[in-house]
């Protein structure tokens, strides 16, 4: 339909590929130039970062060591003890716990959203989750510390003995924190994943007798596992750098949890915080402090990067 | 425009929560200290000095400050002092930075930064170690100073190890910044850093009533914040008990206890230096000093220290 | 059983919602008292410089909120009953604006005392005044950089870039800022600003921050809504002998406007979330000499901070309620946010107001 669809080249960007598009006059090149000039401050901002935080984490690499930071046991900067296994312990298993409590639930909510709950049902929660994302993660942190605390502490007790020696923070009490911030967003992302499920294909499953349970997870999910797994993976990612909320709840022992459960504990991104209140710029342990955000760094881009490949669609 | 029940109705219930939640009919607070001011109380007639200086650093001191603060600004109208916590070390670390003018610590500065800093001792506060109260051990109210090292290093782990009834103890530290954590950890347990890893918490208001909630739990605070719900444990020794007080503190008897440091770092501007001065005068330690808990005038100490 | 399992997964999912609505609910209930009582009396002046100022608009928003919720219930009702006309609808709007404005300039020392005071360190009665003016005005200085910056590179990679190579490289770069976590920016920010250029704590290095921490998040929205424009309104513009920019500026933004807008508002969003990275560039503390100014170069802590702050190293006893009223004001604000975008994304889109009043 007309000169554009079949005579012109259509790989270029479009104000150049239509035939109609004018030649530009001198103003135009210069928003060109300012355009172009906000594109390479995209790549120059991110280098920039990478550069300033990998130049100061190397710093801390070659005092404290590789191998003591991913797997000594003792994190005292104050009598230059530089082991990170408990604080990257820590992360992964608050984050863990989190995908546990929070990611899981969400995207099975959002399976019986799609698949099985009335329109209006669908519209109504869909409106109550995102505002629900929206709410600040301390406000869930002060919230978790103001109740989910001392129901942790009951909790232990209950399983534990009446005279458990436990405070309520730990593990348990971050991954529920942690599990209830992600699950919005893990569940919004789940929807959307779940939307793009062809209606094609569940009405051919239900026309060959399937069941809506049969149809939900034998045909929908396994279509759209790709999105769910991104939706996971990027919970995940959000649980790890957490930072503000779970400082409250988790304790702030520097060292692996002996009750995995109920002890309290550290995890990277809170002791970053807690100590860089107090380190001085330029001293080791400022530097050390910058190679484990490093090491977190490395850990959030490898989980993103993998939601990337995993979401790219491949034509089925 | 139609009545829009998902935003309209929601916005105006909310605005008649207004009306509704009410008009505060309470009397109005007490007159807040930079209003009031009627008595000039000043002798000396104080240069009108304004601006704005910030203090940082140690907890424990803060009561101290605010209260110099309330009376210092009630003379000098045009004066701001800010005091914020987050602990000795960060005040150190702040005031060496310059991010700010004066920096509060339980500690003497580390040496590295002891040549760039001015030290103001401008009092002593003692500390003690503080548990929950409750039936395990009620009869337990001193501690040697072997056992607490013990109980605080993570040896010992039972309260029953300690004169009371079976009941694990649980350890809350103070955060590693803290100048307590450092005071109590150079004197009782002979520096280092032997405490045992448990959970830290490092708001003293929280920690207190952490410590109330807590089966078992024992910590150790500045004497400003002991609190009757608690108990307060003395040191046992082979002569009998001593208990945390001001004239245990002064003669030495007591040993748990350090200097309050204000440090600046290189000129004062003339507010710093009126305002460390107005601390360290004999009216602010005569009089007001006395008067806010737990706080000992370094004039009164018998016994002195040049380092922890 | 797939019967039994299925109203398990129901009851799950229906509690799921059920506990974030109690959540809210709880948030409002417990502290909005602070934050809505208009007091008897005249709350001091601190002697903070603009304060009168700050205090008159505050009073200004919350009673121009309940007028115009007013005025628009009563709109609503009397339009169904038939009483209701344009020029009813403009006196209406004249009348609450300049009651709003009178009762203000009145009632201003009379409004919340939790609103107007500042934050005190360690006595009780501490309000979260600068704590409020701090949060809206890096919501104006991260959009101030984040609109041009994000919209620009958006328009750039949607419309106007020449080399495959070269967006594909900042695609990279934006999944990397993407995935980065928000203390690295923070991390960044501090060394940058506060160590290298020796600022101290600022909110202007706040602000960029922030604007660096959305901008993955406004240029993906925003490229996606201004490819959603459809080719055909482009190239009618440029047969029509509009110049590239002018089409773009004319024909595209406003079309992909409530796109674009509801990533300002997800950025916004975010910077009344985000702590951690404005502890480290901004800091905690207020400073009464400038907790009301307009400087960007002094620090200042915003209400997410101060809820963190309040519980974690204050020394205030009343701990709990300041909290309350923080995380209350706080979902007020994001319930603000949403509102007024609904109401600015009618301005443009598909049929939005522009379009229309040019197709009229």
């Amino acid at each position: 339909m007309g000169p554009s669809a079949t005579m012109v080249d259509v790989s270029g960007p479009l104000m150049e590929r239509s035939p109609l598009a004018v030649r530009p006059r001198h103003a135009e090149g210069a928003v060109r130039v300012l355009l172009t000039t906000f594109g390479v401050f995209v790549v120059l901002t991110t280098v920039t970062m990478i550069a300033f935080l990998g130049h100061a984490g190397v710093r801390g690499m070659r005092v404290a060591g590789i191998s003591s930071l991913l797997t000594g046991l003792t994190w005292k900067p104050e009598i230059d003890e530089y082991g990170g296994l408990s604080l990257i312990v820590g992360t992964f298993t608050s984050a863990s716990g989190a995908l546990m409590f929070g990611a899981v639930p969400a995207v099975l909510a959002a399976v019986w959203l799609t698949e099985f709950a009335p329109p209006s049902i669908k519209v109504i929660e869909r409106r109550i989750l995102e505002v629900a994302s929206s709410i600040p993660s301390v406000v869930y942190g002060w919230l978790a510390l103001v109740y989910l605390v001392p129901i942790m502490y009951w909790v232990a007790h209950a399983l534990r003995g009446a005279d458990a020696a436990v405070t309520g923070e730990g593990l348990a009490s971050a991954s529920v924190l942690l599990g209830v911030m992600i699950a919005p967003t893990v569940m919004l992302l789940s929807l959307d994943a779940l939307a793009r499920v062809p209606r094609a294909l569940r009405d051919a499953s239900a026309a060959l007798g399937a069941s809506p349970w049969q149809t939900a997870f034998r045909v929908s999910v396994p279509y759209a596992w790709r999105g769910l797994l991104v939706a996971i993976f990027f919970g995940f990612a959000r649980a790890a750098g957490e930072t503000m909320a779970v400082q409250m709840v988790i304790g702030g022992a520097r060292r692996l949890p002996k009750d995995l459960l109920f002890s309290p504990t550290t995890t990277i991104s809170t002791q970053i915080v807690m100590d860089m209140q107090e380190a001085r710029p330029g001293t080791p342990q400022n530097d050390v402090l910058f190679s484990m955000a490093l090491i977190l760094l490395v850990v959030s881009v490898v989980v993103v990067i993998g939601t990337r490949i995993l979401g790219k669609p491949r034509h089925s | 425009m139609t009545l829009r029940w998902n935003q309209n109705v929601p916005t105006l219930a909310v605005a008649l929560a207004c009306f509704i939640g009410g008009c505060d009919r309470s009397p109005p607070p007490g007159p807040a200290p930079v209003a009031a001011s009627a008595e000039a109380t000043a002798q000396k007639a104080n240069d009108v000095l304004s601006g704005a200086i910030q203090v940082s650093g140690s907890s424990a001191l803060q009561p101290l400050v605010n209260a110099a603060k309330e009376q210092y600004e009630t003379r000098n109208h045009g004066a701001s002092i800010e005091v914020s916590a987050g602990g000795s070390k960060k005040g150190l670390a702040d005031v060496a930075a310059g991010a700010v003018q004066v920096g509060d610590s339980d500690i003497f500065a580390p040496q590295d930064l002891a040549s760039q800093l001015v030290d103001h001792k401008v009092a002593v506060v003692g500390f003690a170690a503080m548990a929950n109260k409750g039936p395990y051990n009620e009869h337990v109210s001193a501690l040697g100073l072997a056992e607490m090292a013990k109980v605080f290093s993570g040896v010992i782990t039972d309260w029953k190890q300690l004169g009371g009834s079976a009941q694990p103890i649980v350890v809350i530290n103070r955060a590693p910044g803290s100048g307590t954590r450092a005071v109590f950890g150079s004197i009782v347990l002979g520096g280092g850093d032997k405490f045992v890893e448990s959970q830290t918490e490092d708001n003293s208001g929280a920690l207190v009533t952490k410590l109330k909630q807590t089966k078992g739990a024992i910590s150790y605070l500045a004497l400003s914040f002991a609190d009757p719900d608690l108990v307060v444990l003395g040191i046992k020794t082979d002569a009998g008990v001593i208990e945390p007080s001001s004239a245990a503190i002064t003669t030495g008897t007591y040993p748990i206890w350090s200097y309050e440091h204000m440090y600046t770092k290189g000129q004062l501007s003339p507010l710093t230096k009126q305002f460390i001065d107005y601390i360290l005068s004999s009216d602010f330690q005569d009089h007001t000093l006395p008067r806010v808990k737990g706080f000992i005038p370094v004039t009164q100490m018998k016994v002195s220290r040049i380092k922890d | 059983m797939e019967y039994g399992l299925l109203s398990l997964l129901a009851s799950g999912s229906l509690l799921f919602a059920a506990a974030y609505v109690a959540c809210l609910g709880y948030l409002l209930i417990n502290g909005l008292g602070k934050v809505v009582s208009f007091t008897a009396y005249a709350s001091p002046l601190a002697g903070v410089d603009n304060e009168s100022l700050v205090r008159f608009v505050m009073t200004l928003s919350i009673v121009g909120i309940i007028g115009w919720a007013g005025l628009a219930t009563v709109r609503g009702v009397a339009s169904r009953l038939g009483w209701w006309s344009a020029a009813a609808d403009r006196t209406g709007a004249v009348v609450c604006a300049v009651v709003a404005v009178g009762v203000s300039a009145i009632a201003r020392d009379h409004a919340p005392r939790f609103l107007i005071s500042l934050p005190s360190e360690t006595t009780a009665g501490g309000g979260i005044g600068p704590e409020i003016f701090n949060t809206v005005y890096f919501a104006v200085l991260s959009t101030l950089i984040t609109l041009p910056v994000g919209v620009g590179a958006a328009v750039y990679l949607a419309r106007f870039a020449r080399s495959e190579r070269f967006v594909s490289v900042v695609r990279i770069a934006l999944d990397t800022l993407a995935s980065l976590p928000s203390i690295v920016y923070g991390l960044f920010g501090f060394l940058v600003f506060v160590v290298e250029m020796k600022e101290g704590y600022s909110l202007f290095a706040g602000a960029v921050v922030l604007a660096l921490l959305n901008l993955p998040l406004v240029v993906g929205i925003a490229e996606e809504s201004i490819g959603a424009v459809p080719r055909e309104l482009d190239e009618a513009s440029l047969a029509l002998g509009a110049t590239m920019i002018q089409t773009t500026v004319r024909v595209t933004l406003p079309y992909a406007w409530p796109g674009i807008l509801s990533a300002l508002v997800l950025s916004v969003g975010r910077v009344f979330a985000e702590s951690a990275p404005l502890i480290m560039t901004a800091g905690t503390t207020i400073s009464r000499a400038n907790a009301y100014s307009l400087n960007p170069f002094r620090g200042g802590e915003t209400l997410a901070v101060h809820l963190w702050y309040v519980n974690s190293a204050g020394l205030a006893p009343d701990r709990g309620e300041v909290s309350a009223g923080t995380a209350a004001m706080l979902v007020v604000l994001v319930g603000l946010t949403n509102v007024a975008a609904a109401r600015l994304a009618r301005l443009g889109g598909a049929d939005g107001t522009r379009v229309r009043k040019a197709t009229r």
